[in-house]
């Protein structure tokens, strides 16, 4: 969800299932393995032709291993994100052609999770940024036939007006971006291939480089897309980090994605 | 397994999270001193620190190209634990926790230096005689140490035996700390 076309009236509710991994440290010293199951509910409406907003609220698991197999696992809500989208120019003709810009808040709504004793919890088993962050970019769209093509860049630019304790490390800006295309060789069913990258700056720590934080990263992702009903989309896919450019010792995971996606 | 899904469930629809800990591997480092004679007034030891050496690091032929990778002791890790300031052998016995990864380790390597504001390595005091030393060692002491999810916890114990202290502070204190640096054993338990 996020990448259809918006028209009045339209409304989409979607709910995805989906799990991560990465590592961050060194080996032996001071690695700690990550592992995130989510459940994300999003629903989208259109207000006008040119119109989109849209709201996504995740709850997650997060699982933690030190070196020591020391594990934390933490069940928790996470931040939400509250989007719009607005078409500023669409194109005529065969096919459908789209440009316009998109803008977002992710709002830090995840609790603090904590210890036995009360103390905030790493922020590395936190779920939430801790922080307010402001979304802005561009994205485009174009179909003809059985194939549409979707691309996407915008800037997340952290805010530290509502970090709180266990928030201690300040991320810094980052760029993202995405190129899909997808073809859809009968009505029912579609294949899409897709690059999404990410860019991130150094992450600060009391005022510090923190190690093992900023850097890019690029994943390629394939997805089946089936509709066994009308207005009804079942999505799956499978992400694999496919360049790594990650500074100090990170190590990004393949991840998998299940969702359901009901149009109104 | 059902009944904790459920509470999680449930605190997180509430807006709270819920957490739960699992200790990881540790091994108790216990530094302590035995047999001491009634006439050993002192004994004191300075161990900069103790690092647990994974069999397949013990050695290689690398090593003979340069420094094992691990040689700056100034650096606590998951299989190394500093010290400072004196233990004192006579005393209770002291206690540090190192929380390790998984490994089969072959050896524990005490470093025997003087730490923090300590002039001396190894001192002792023998009816009022005070004899020290600040020679530096690197004492590795074999041991069979295995540390997995099922096998999650050991305690490693140095234990300085005395009974030789106060013949050898007579003799020098070249003497003493050759006999403190020999005269440890090492049992895990």
């Amino acid at each position: 969800m996020g990448a259809e076309q918006p028209f009045a009236g339209r409304k989409r509710v979607a709910v995805e299932a989906s799990s991560r991994s990465d590592a961050i440290g060194e080996p032996g010293v001071n690695q700690i393995r990550l592992r995130d199951d989510a459940l994300t509910a999003s629903a989208a409406m259109s207000p006008a032709d040119r119109w989109q907003v849209a709201l996504s609220i995740p709850v997650g698991r997060r699982t933690v291993e030190d070196v020591s197999l020391a594990r934390t696992t933490v069940w928790s809500p996470g931040d939400v994100t509250a989007r719009g989208r607005w078409v500023g120019w669409r194109g005529t003709g065969r096919g459908s052609s789209l440009v316009g810009v998109g803008t977002g808040l992710r709002l830090p709504t995840a609790p603090v999770a904590r210890g036995p004793s009360g103390e905030a919890l790493p922020m590395s088993a936190q779920l939430g940024a801790g922080h307010l962050t402001g979304i802005l970019g561009v994205w485009g769209f174009r179909s003809r036939g059985a194939w549409a093509i979707y691309g996407s860049a915008e800037g997340w630019a952290p805010g530290r007006v509502w970090t709180r304790d266990g928030f201690e490390s300040v991320p810094g800006l980052s760029g993202r971006s995405t190129v899909a295309a997808q073809w859809q060789p009968r009505t029912r069913l579609a294949l899409r291939g897709s690059l999404e990258g990410r860019l991130d700056q150094v992450a600060t720590l009391d005022g510090a480089p923190e190690p093992d934080t900023g850097g890019g990263v690029v994943f390629t992702r394939a997805d089946l897309v089936v509709s066994p009903v009308t207005d009804l989309v079942v999505q799956a896919g499978v992400s694999v980090p496919t360049v790594q450019a990650l500074k100090g010792y990170h190590v990004e995971g393949p991840s998998v994605a299940l969702g359901v996606t009901r149009d109104f | 397994m059902t009944s904790r899904l459920w509470a999680a469930s449930g605190l997180m629809l509430v807006g709270c999270a819920a957490v739960k800990q699992e200790p990881g591997l540790t091994v108790d480092v216990v530094l302590v001193g035995a047999e001491a004679p009634s006439t050993l007034d002192t004994a004191e030891v300075s161990v900069r620190s103790v690092e647990l050496v994974p069999c397949q690091m013990a050695w290689s032929p690398l090593h003979l190209l340069g420094s094992p990778a691990r040689a700056d002791h100034s650096i606590e890790s998951p299989t190394m634990v500093a010290f400072s300031g004196a233990v004192d052998l006579l005393a209770a016995p002291t206690v540090a926790t190192l929380n390790p990864p998984p490994d089969v380790y072959c050896y524990a390597r005490a470093v025997l230096e003087p730490s923090g504001d300590l002039a001396y390595t190894v001192r002792a005091e023998v009816d009022g005689q005070d004899v020290a030393t600040d020679r530096v060692a690197w004492i590795d002491l074999p041991m069979d140490l295995t540390l997995h999810e099922d096998h999650p916890h050991a305690e490693v114990v140095l234990t300085f035996s005395l009974s030789q202290w106060p013949d050898a502070a007579a003799t020098g204190s070249d003497v003493l700390f050759e006999t403190a640096r020999d005269d440890v054993i090492l049992t895990v338990q």
